[in-house]
């Protein structure tokens, strides 16, 4: 055989590996974009999904037989105290008989 | 493409520099980009909340982790434009943090526990007031301004009871599914009330320095 044709041959076969390589890497590369993007994305929806409760999360105020209690969500509930104090993921006291003040995360921005 | 290869890869060695540099460039793409959706991802879940209230002339500001990745609280932004520096220990789910001032706070500055530069600005949520309810079966009755006197209040109709004190009380008539009357003495407010309403009465002494057994 001709030493030129010899030599295409021989390259011919090593740009087949080559090909081959890039692919296997460019697999390689799609399932570790895939792997690093997916907890990615996912915390996106789960700061959605945390947003949005927290804008619906309240605090109830009624008089009971032992006091005044307030009643937060996922039935987290506590008495009403003349200083401010944790109600689930609200703040709350209570000024006079009547009336309380409180902050919960769907209030509105302060300032 | 194919021709070109075929320059390109005259001899193994080049196939193998090839390769490694092809290799090389990938994997610090991919690690920049997992660095960054790392970066991202912990940001996505520092999950604090902050409100304040109003509180004997100051600010009462209380700052939760409602996520499960543990934050410290750096700073406090003021309303005045000034800030106050904190480091707090890493708080975990659940757990508070306060501080009172006397300006307003209007946003907070918390940094992942797990990596510190990874922070986030969060507003402070204001506050509001509310009424605090009276179930649908009772009366709430309040007595407001003694200390001067004594006094009793006896009530009569769907329910009945007498109470004679000295100083402010709050307490509920319960249960109470209808009007019920009121006989005051040295008392000012309502002499009725339906359930479900407060009724707030003032003390008033008419009698004030006589002996209790001539009110």
């Amino acid at each position: 055989m001709h030493p030129r044709t010899k030599a295409r041959i021989r390259n011919k076969g090593v740009s087949s590996v080559f090909l081959a390589v890039v692919l296997a890497i460019a697999v390689a590369v799609g399932v570790a974009a895939v792997a690093i993007t997916w907890p990615m994305v996912k915390s996106s929806f789960d700061r959605s999904s945390w947003s949005s409760s927290m804008g619906m999360y309240k605090v109830g105020f009624t008089y009971t037989k032992n006091g005044p209690y307030a009643y937060a969500q996922n039935g987290v509930s506590a008495p009403l105290g003349s200083s401010p104090s944790p109600v689930g993921y609200c703040l709350a006291y209570q000024v006079n008989a009547t009336t309380a003040i409180y902050s919960c995360p769907s209030n509105q921005p302060a300032g | 493409m194919s021709q070109f290869l075929e320059e390109l890869m005259t001899e193994p060695i080049e196939f193998i520099i090839a390769m490694v540099i092809l290799t090389t460039a990938v994997v610090i793409g991919l690690y920049g980009y997992w660095a960054y959706a790392n970066h991202v991802t912990l940001q996505n879940y520092l999950w604090p909340i902050a409100e304040v209230v109003p509180y004997k002339g100051n600010y009462y500001l209380a700052i939760v982790n409602t996520g499960y990745e543990p934050f410290v609280v750096k700073q406090i932004y003021l309303s005045g434009g000034s800030t106050i520096s904190v480091n707090t220990k890493p708080l975990s789910h659940g757990q508070w943090f306060t501080e009172t001032t006397n300006q307003l706070p209007i946003a907070v500055k918390v940094c992942s526990a797990i990596d510190p530069g990874i922070c986030i600005m969060v507003p402070v949520h204001g506050w509001s007031m509310a009424e605090v309810g009276v179930p649908p079966d009772a009366i709430l009755v309040v007595v407001n301004g003694s200390g001067d006197c004594g006094w009793s209040l006896t009530w009569y109709g769907w329910s009945g009871g007498t109470i004679s004190y000295d100083k402010d009380i709050t307490f509920l008539i319960q249960p109470v599914y209808g009007d019920v009357h009121f006989i005051l003495n040295n008392l000012l407010g309502p002499s009725e009330a339906s359930p479900g309403s407060v009724v707030i009465f003032n003390v008033n002494c008419p009698n004030i320095g006589l002996p209790p057994w001539l009110w």
